[in-house]
């Protein structure tokens, strides 16, 4: 007989919780609360400085690094464009699904609205047609953030989000900093075939 | 060259969405005795512009409370099927905040006094109202 599915509460309790502020607040308040939630946490992320893009670049594939603290290890795939095999929530997701088949259909409405141009967005070079799921709202400027208490040289690292891959496989990229930083959707797609997540690191000038 | 390149990931880089001609109206707002405190913010609640009468004001916090209180209207509206919330108030023991759509984008939020005149305040805000959706 095969073992129950077990449930996670802590997993259960935070997309219940994002469910229920979907509903209660509308898609887009509840867009801008877990955005300020991310901005919150990141900008209680330790600071450090790296000598160089280079050095901070290379502590992304042994994890060693506050943005890897969020994320896990990333991959460096050349001139700052970074891949992440694997989607940080992941494991809620498939704990969620496991138990309940789907996630929530309250979520579909959050996504279509992180993935809407705003002020707040724009700010941060996410969203933009990245987003799959309301857990970009958090990673995506969570990531943002930590990346500015990095500095190389006491300049701050800046990150663009370039694309995101659902659980089903979907692909979701933000043409507007695709186009911006001088790359293809074909180059970002490719990246995501065998990643979840695709960025690109740079120095604030 | 990158846009917004050496900002550093905080609230304060998020640009206006208007041209900026909102902060007159504002000023204009809380001259009106009475009214203490006018903010615009976007509806996922980042300020847009703010003007006090009482000083400096916390106008992230009020951004972020503002779009959830208001985001309840919003979605019991839909849930009722009566379209978009134009317009609603609350009073507490020390004033009224009314909030008013501004534009599809944005909320104009006003906090009065307890003995604030309630109808010469949605007066001013509601003559403000077509200047103020032009300059967001």
């Amino acid at each position: 007989m095969p073992e129950p599915a077990l449930l996670d509460i802590a997993h259960l309790s935070f997309l219940e919780v994002i469910r229920s502020l979907i509903e209660q607040s509308g898609a887009t308040s509840a867009k801008g609360t877990l955005i300020r939630l991310a901005l919150k946490v990141g900008e209680r992320l330790p600071k450090t400085d790296f000598p160089t893009l280079d050095a901070f670049l290379e502590t992304l594939g042994v994890g060693a690094n506050p943005i890897s603290a969020i994320e896990g290890k990333a991959v460096h795939l050349g001139g700052g464009l970074v891949a992440l095999p694997q989607c940080p929530f992941a494991p809620a997701i498939k704990n969620y699904q496991q138990v309940f088949g789907s996630l929530p259909g309250a979520y579909d409405a959050a996504t279509a609205e992180f993935n809407k141009p705003s002020p707040i967005t724009d700010a941060h070079h996410i969203g933009s047609g990245a987003g799959v799921s309301p857990f970009c709202c958090v990673h995506q400027p969570l990531r943002s953030t930590a990346a500015a208490q990095i500095t190389v040289g006491g300049k701050p690292l800046v990150i663009y989000e370039l694309g995101c891959k659902s659980e089903t496989g979907k692909k979701a990229l933000a043409d507007k900093w695709i186009a911006e930083i001088g790359l293809s959707p074909a180059d970002v797609e490719k990246v995501l075939d065998s990643n979840m997540c695709c960025y690109l690191v740079k120095v604030a000038s | 060259m990158l846009a917004n390149e050496g900002t550093v990931a905080n609230l304060s880089n998020v640009k206006p969405i208007g041209s900026g001609g909102a902060k007159a109206i504002l000023q204009s707002l809380v001259a009106v005795e009475g009214i203490r405190t006018a903010v615009v913010v976007s509806r996922d609640g980042f300020v847009i512009d703010e003007a006090s009468a009482r000083g400096a004001v916390d106008a992230e916090a009020i951004g972020a409370v503002i779009s959830t209180g208001v985001g309840s209207g919003f979605a019991m509206g839909h849930e009722l099927e009566l379209g978009e919330l134009t317009q609603s108030m609350f009073e507490y023991q020390g004033g009224f905040i009314i909030v008013t759509l501004a534009s599809p984008e944005a909320i104009l939020a006003v906090v009065t006094e307890p003995t604030a005149n309630l109808g010469n305040a949605r007066y001013q805000v509601k003559k403000r109202m077509p200047e103020l959706a032009k300059a967001l």
